[in-house]
């Protein structure tokens, strides 16, 4: 599913100022892809503590962003790691992912 | 002017940045870090008026760092950020003693205002506290002492130059009339001291010419106004 924008509540959230609305999207479209990274790197290690932080990390940035379905693949992932419960998370991390890069994609 | 210094751990690198350079463009003094240790390096050595907390960090989480901060320091603020916002993190937070708790997604303009709202509720307490001790911008003033005090520097004030700063501290803002201070200084609003009084407040200005934020005016028929100038409600805490 194609994933869009929308920079309403971030505003918002930022005072309405336009440097830290355009920092903040600066540090997300540079640091998603290499926390997507990790995530990978966490997952073949099955170094779940340090996948829980980062999907943790990530969750908070869609939450800012008002993109709820990638904030609760993130929750979902942070719990399936937390809890141990980590034979789905692979496909779970996969379709992630392809969220992330679709709206990555449509970052201005 | 003091301008309060805040002290924000999270182990966030990038985003935390934002919320730094927001609270110092609202005049406040930030230093950030992103672990627990560094940030417990800063408290021992540096003074703080209050720490904002990111809940979930790697190697120590904030629960266990708002634990010694307050071993150091009893009453410091301690603000928690947290991107959970279970019922059981709010109560933990809470009976660590949290002054705030703020969970991600915040306004930044929230941030500060509850930053404001701490800040001016510890400098009250700390009125409680020290009935007599009164901040002038840079300058502390100790009536039961006597005394302004400039960093290492101890001024000495006579027994009425001091009555009549702390009428003045007493009223900061708002007008004390001459009746007012001739009673409390001199026990009767005789008006033959009127000029005891103006030269009193005159010596009383200029002990305190070098604070920029502090000024007493002169309210032609009424009497005094003692004006602690604020760019925001939070700098003058300390």
């Amino acid at each position: 599913m194609q994933q869009s924008l929308d920079l309403t509540y971030l505003k918002t959230l930022m005072s309405e100022d336009e440097n830290l609305v355009n920092r903040f999207l600066t540090i997300f479209k540079t640091q998603c892809p290499q926390q997507l990274e990790e995530l990978r790197t966490h997952l073949l290690n099955e170094d779940w503590a340090s996948l829980s932080t980062v999907a943790h990390s990530m969750k908070t940035q869609f939450t800012y962003l008002s993109v709820e379905s990638l904030a609760a693949q993130a929750i979902e992932i942070e719990t399936l790691a937390d809890e141990g419960n980590t034979d789905i998370i692979s496909d779970k991390i996969a379709s992630f992912e392809k969220g992330c890069r679709s709206l990555l994609a449509s970052v201005p | 002017m003091t301008v309060a210094h805040l002290l924000h751990i999270d182990d966030e690198v990038h985003y935390s940045e934002l919320t730094k350079e927001y609270l110092e463009m609202r005049g406040y003094q930030v230093t950030l870090k992103h672990d627990a240790d560094a940030a417990l390096d800063i408290l021992r050595t540096t003074p703080v008026d209050l720490c904002i907390v990111d809940i979930k960090m790697p190697r120590k989480d904030g629960f266990t760092l708002a634990a010694e901060i307050r071993e150091l320091y009893e009453d410091m603020p301690i603000i928690f950020l947290t991107g959970q916002s279970t019922k059981e993190d709010k109560i933990k937070g809470l009976k660590l003693g949290a002054d705030d708790y703020l969970t991600k997604p915040f306004s930044m303009e929230e941030l500060y205002l509850r930053i404001n709202a701490i800040l001016k509720r510890v400098k009250v307490q700390e009125k409680i506290k020290s009935p007599g001790t009164f901040k002038l911008g840079k300058l502390t003033f100790q009536s039961g002492l006597r005394e302004l005090v400039s960093g290492d520097k101890h001024i000495k004030l006579t027994s009425i130059e001091s009555k009549l700063l702390k009428l003045l501290c007493e009223r900061e803002n708002a007008v004390l009339t001459r009746d007012e201070a001739l009673k409390n200084i001199w026990g009767d609003d005789e008006q033959f001291r009127g000029y005891s009084l103006n030269v009193y407040v005159s010596k009383i200005r200029k002990l305190l010419r070098d604070e920029d934020a502090i000024e007493i005016l002169n309210l032609h028929g009424e009497g005094y106004k003692l004006i602690v100038k604020v760019d925001s409600p939070s700098p003058q805490i300390k």
